[in-house]
């Protein structure tokens, strides 16, 4: 089965100079844990729910608490999101995103066609395919 | 059969739609307004509409009523954005068929498609 009748559409994005608590919020309205970050055609990063947690202040942290809020404030998606970001075709078998899933150890890989991301397909995307093959 | 219609203002989501519904073999019509929607509405017979809720000229929900009163009523689907009790409840009242919340899988979307056009074809 390929990655495209797996992969879930359309792309949510956002640009890079978007805001961390800005980020935050766009992925919990639409109830993500993948957030790609583009500009215009072009794929810059991924950002997860987990980097957005990594890149809190830790609760031990020596900062007051209006220091913490300055910060947030002005954390924007690019000093937090990863920028080597592995794609796969939408032609490919969905079995060769599963391995590069495993391989690199990530969640979800952004689907590209013809140079343009087109979905993302995630964990979520291929232990539904397995349940609805069994 | 009849095309199906898509009804969305995101020129690539609409791309989207085209090729998961060519590689199942259904035909493809497009508009990306409210008011081309209900034009191609009028103009030819459809097997099913798909649409968005919020649409740049106006509310999806007047092409699933639309659509409900063509010579033959054809069935919609409506797909959101903006996702809420209150926006599937107006959806399904309004005579949509089905409700499907973006981002949404590929596989979600054409099992919805299959259904719904199968449940129409049975007397």
């Amino acid at each position: 089965m390929n990655v495209s009748a797996l992969m879930t559409v359309p792309p949510i994005t956002t640009g890079p100079d978007t805001l961390v608590v800005e980020a935050r919020q766009l992925m919990s309205n639409r109830r993500i844990r993948h957030l790609l970050v583009t500009d215009g055609p072009k794929l810059l990063g991924i950002i997860t729910d987990r980097d957005m947690r990594l890149n809190l202040p830790s609760p031990a942290t020596s900062l007051s608490v209006w220091d913490i809020n300055y910060v947030l404030a002005r954390m924007t998606v690019a000093s937090v999101m990863t920028k080597s970001v592995i794609t796969v075709e939408s032609g490919r078998d969905a079995l060769v995103a599963a391995h590069l899933m495993l391989d690199h150890k990530i969640g979800a890989l952004p689907v590209v066609e013809a140079g343009s991301v087109v979905g993302i397909i995630t964990e979520t995307d291929l232990l539904r395919a397995f349940v609805q093959a069994s | 059969m009849d095309p199906i219609l898509i009804v969305d203002d995101e020129v690539d989501l609409v791309t989207t739609y085209e090729r998961l519904l060519h590689r199942k073999g259904y035909r493809v019509v497009s508009a990306g307004s409210c008011r081309e929607g209900l034009l191609i509405l009028e103009r030819e017979p459809l097997a099913l509409v798909v649409t968005d809720l919020r649409l740049p000229d106006g509310d999806g929900l007047d092409i699933v009523r639309a659509a409900r009163r063509t010579p033959t009523p054809t069935p919609s689907l409506v797909v959101t954005g903006f996702a809420s009790e209150a926006s599937r409840a107006a959806s399904l009242a309004a005579g949509a068929a089905g409700y499907l919340t973006k981002p949404f899988a590929a596989s979600n979307l054409v099992s919805l498609v299959q259904g719904t056009l199968i449940t129409r074809q049975q007397p």
